[in-house]
């Protein structure tokens, strides 16, 4: 890890203010998100997690401590728009972040705002629809889509503007399991083609196959680590009201029964292949 | 058999009719529902779910077929809606919304108050509601409703409905939005609700976890049709079926099914992890 | 059977369907011109005969843009209590006399003459024809082209500081969520439906209570339109959008013939329809 991080987050502070009450969300934050690196950030409702989400492209700035990206301050307005190029961010309703009336307009939104010359526009837009899947969508109003289908415009109005790091702010939340499926293919795409992703969800599964996982609790970090390292600490997760994937809990389950059988498999996958460990020879003897 | 509670036969609908916009939603739809029984109705966005189920208390009334719950027929001339409405209590999607009253008390006490009951009933039907939601009378009645939780929101929603003492509950992505614990939390009480207070439970679900706690029987809504009905685990056997309505079933059914294609001899219907693990074990206890 | 919640459905004004007529693909900067051209002759005109002929004309615009009659003629239905009140004040507070004309009737300011029963058949018929016009707009014209349209139309006034471009965001957006609103609301009447209130019904003098069994609805539909400011503005303002900043525009219009021609029709129509008898 020589190369200077994408983001920085250090010892972060921040309150919501209202009716003259002080509500401290975030205490003391510290971490970094590398060049192409995937970031989970779970943790449950109210522990932080939106509020950390929208400091990294400074929609929000800190009371004490500092955020930057790619060596910009965040504070420092005249960074701002480059900050917000670099950094995109997905949020939970698919219904309240589109813009425009007609896909490819709201694809463009973002390249407007960039001054973007109206001849280099029209390639971009093509390029980040046909990256999301939506190309044929293109001359339709987005009231027409499915949840899925937006939530994809919407991540195609970002990359059309070339970013380095997507962030999802619980961008699956709102959708039915397909819409998930579609969403979640469109990032591990992008993420193999070297965009840093930082997932804010609930989804353990989802969790499961990041990178790193950082585990948030009344806006301090109570865990950080691989899926692997998070996972393991069942009982601390629980005491957090959180749970750990489905594949975590079968494995575990296996293993009782099993005492050979590895107990911290997190993704399907990995149980999967476990399996296929354990019984190869049989399976082969079926074939064969 | 038990004597259906609720049934509905040849029930079709159409949007916008005689419009350039004219939008066919439900086709010639037959279901059955019986008393104390939990339905689950799975499908994709625009399969025609929502509208099934705003014809079970009157909101929409059929245009051809009929409904009938609990002796109470909605296809003549002038149904008894005001009746229907409250033996069958409809929750929307993210119901937290309909929330206007300052006080919790207040709010959960709008239905009752409606229907005419003296105070003292409506008092004690407000305790039995937030009680059976888990949300405390006493301590709850007088705090704002602003200051709630998402999770504590919705259970404050649901009991505004329960307050009518339904027979039939009707639910529509009972859990969609909330983190984890919230989750898991709602759906014990709607367990409870089914089997210790027997009310009938029909409820709307892209999720597959929810099917796989809740349901005794489910049904698969595509295009406005009926398109497959069964136990869970039929439903979930079924990997020709779950592929063609593209569902996504639960991790566990998942994972058995990846293994499933891989020549193992599993029963990829196991939906619950306890199962799961099972049919792992007796894989690799038969190679041993 | 009807639901008493389908709230959009008689609403044609303001709904875009994509029959892909030719009238579809006119550049819309001219047919915002043209509506206005004749949007103007007709209100210009007080004659009978040249109402008739732009009430002909209106009607057969529909089949022109591959729309049944019947279904534009319907959305003259919601605008009918306002032709009747707009009829009744005419009809006894605005006769004037012209020359020649006869007076029926009078008695304090309330003045009933020749002219005022001709006023509010003619002025009726403008106010359907307008309605016809209007829809036909916006039937053929998607509220994207409308809006880059009026915004091309009015970028002259960008010289007298005029903030053009904001305006006509502002105008999309509102535009955009119109649909989402109302499904909402639909959605809100039916949730305190279901837990049994009733709308719109009671006696119309009691305004106070009509207005208290408002509140379930009105309540929430203000704490939604809040939470969706609130999330739209920070989606716009994450993907790097500066109010009053300068941007480029992606969508550019580049006028044809056929343009021209549509121009020169809609000249010619208003000429006939002010020069009739």
């Amino acid at each position: 890890m020589s190369a200077s991080p994408l983001i920085e987050v250090k010892d972060l502070y921040f309150s919501y203010r209202t009716h003259g009450e002080t509500f401290p969300v975030l205490r003391g934050i510290t971490l970094r998100v590398n060049r192409g690196e995937h970031v989970a950030v779970i943790g449950h409702n109210g522990s932080g997690k939106s509020t950390l989400a929208k400091h990294l492209n400074g929609l929000l700035l800190p009371d004490e401590g500092a955020v930057w990206v790619q060596g910009l301050d965040t504070r420092e307005k005249k960074h701002l728009r480059e900050i917000r190029r670099r950094v995109g961010m997905v949020f939970q309703h698919p219904d309240n972040q589109l813009v425009a009336t007609i896909v490819e307009e709201d694809v463009a939104f973002g390249l407007e705002n960039l001054s973007v010359p109206p001849e280099e526009m029209a390639d971009r837009v093509t390029d980040a629809l046909r990256a999301v899947g939506m190309e044929d969508f293109r001359k339709r109003p987005p009231h027409h889509l499915s949840g899925g289908q937006k939530q994809r415009v919407a991540i195609g109005g970002i990359l059309a503007m070339r970013p380095d790091c997507l962030v999802l702010d619980e961008a699956t939340s709102m959708l039915d399991s397909f819409g998930r499926k579609e969403i979640l293919q469109v990032v591990r795409r992008l993420h193999g083609e070297g965009i840093a992703v930082v997932s804010v969800t609930h989804h353990m599964s989802e969790a499961a196959e990041a990178d790193r996982v950082i585990v948030l609790e009344k806006g301090r970090i109570a865990l950080e680590g691989t899926p692997r390292e998070v996972f393991r600490e069942r009982e601390q997760l629980s005491r957090l009201r959180l749970d750990v994937p489905e594949a975590g809990r079968i494995a575990s389950r296996v293993h009782a029964g099993h005492p050979g059988f590895p107990d911290d498999l997190y993704r399907r996958e990995e149980l999967v292949e476990a399996v296929e460990r354990f019984t190869c020879g049989k399976v082969e003897v079926n074939h064969g | 058999m038990r004597e259906p509670f609720l049934t509905i036969r040849n029930l079709s609908h159409t949007y916008m009719k005689g419009t350039p916009l004219e939008h066919v939603a439900l086709r010639e739809v037959s279901l059955e529902a019986g008393r104390g029984e939990c339905l689950a109705i799975i499908g994709h966005t625009g399969s025609g779910k929502s509208t099934l189920i705003q014809h079970l208390n009157g909101l929409l009334l059929p245009q051809s077929g009929e409904v009938t719950v609990d002796g109470l027929h909605l296809s003549g001339p002038k149904p008894d809606v005001k009746a229907l409405r409250r033996k069958v209590g409809l929750v929307f999607q993210n119901p937290e919304d309909q929330i206007f009253e300052k006080l919790v008390g207040d709010d959960v006490a709008y239905g009752p108050f409606k229907m005419g009951y003296p105070l003292q009933e409506v008092r004690e039907r407000v305790r039995w509601a937030m009680e059976l939601v888990g949300i405390s009378f006493d301590e709850y009645k007088d705090r704002p409703t602003f200051a709630l939780s998402g999770g504590q929101k919705r259970k404050v929603a649901l009991a505004g409905v329960l307050a009518l003492k339904p027979d039939l509950l009707v639910l529509d992505e009972p859990t969609a939005g909330l983190d984890p614990y919230s989750r898991n939390e709602l759906l014990n009480r709607i367990r409870e609700l089914n089997r210790k207070e027997k009310m009938t439970v029909l409820f709307v679900t892209h999720n597959m976890e929810e099917v796989a706690t809740l349901a005794d029987r489910v049904c698969v809504m595509a295009e406005g049709r009926v398109a497959a009905e069964g136990t869970p685990r039929e439903i979930f056997g079924d990997t020709r079926l779950l592929a063609e309505h593209q569902l996504g079933p639960p991790e566990a059914v998942e994972i058995l099914h990846a293994l499933h294609r891989r020549g193992h001899p599993v029963n990829p219907g196991a939906y619950l992890t306890e199962e799961a693990a099972g049919e792992i074990l007796s894989l690799i206890r038969e190679r041993e | 059977m009807a639901s008493a919640f389908e709230l959009t459905r008689n609403m044609t004004i303001g709904q875009y369907i994509p029959t892909d007529s030719a009238v579809h693909r006119f550049d819309p900067r001219f047919k915002l011109v043209a509506f206005g051209v004749l949007v103007l002759a007709i209100a210009f005109c007080n004659t009978y005969v040249g109402n008739l002929f732009a009430l002909a004309f209106c009607l057969a615009l529909f089949p022109l843009i591959r729309i049944p009659v019947g279904y534009g003629v319907s959305g003259i239905k919601p605008a009918v209590p306002f032709i009747i009140i707009i009829a009744l004040l005419q009809f006894f507070f605005s006769g004037s006399i012209a020359p020649g004309g006869t007076l029926h009737f009078e008695y304090g300011v309330i003045r009933i003459t020749g002219d005022s029963i001709r006023l509010v058949i003619v002025s009726a018929m403008r106010f359907v024809e307008v309605i016809f016009l209007s829809s036909v707009l916006t039937f053929s014209t998607s509220t994207t082209d409308l809006t880059r349209g009026m915004e091309c139309l009015l970028s002259p006034l960008e010289k007298v500081k005029f903030p053009v471009h904001a305006f006509a965001l502002v105008l999309t957006i509102a535009i955009r969520f119109v649909p989402t609103f109302a499904m909402e609301m639909e959605k809100l009447m039916k949730a305190q439906a279901s837990r049994g209130a009733e709308f719109g019904s009671g006696e119309w003098w009691r305004i106070i209570r009509r207005t208290k069994d408002m509140f379930p609805l009105i309540i929430p539909l203000f704490n939604l339109a809040l939470t969706r400011a609130e999330d739209l503005i920070l989606a716009m303002e994450s993907r790097g959008y500066v109010p009053g900043e300068e941007r480029s525009v992606y969508t550019r219009y580049r006028s044809k013939g056929a343009d021209w021609g549509l121009l020169g029709i809609s000249l010619a129509l208003a000429a006939v329809i002010l020069w009739l008898p």
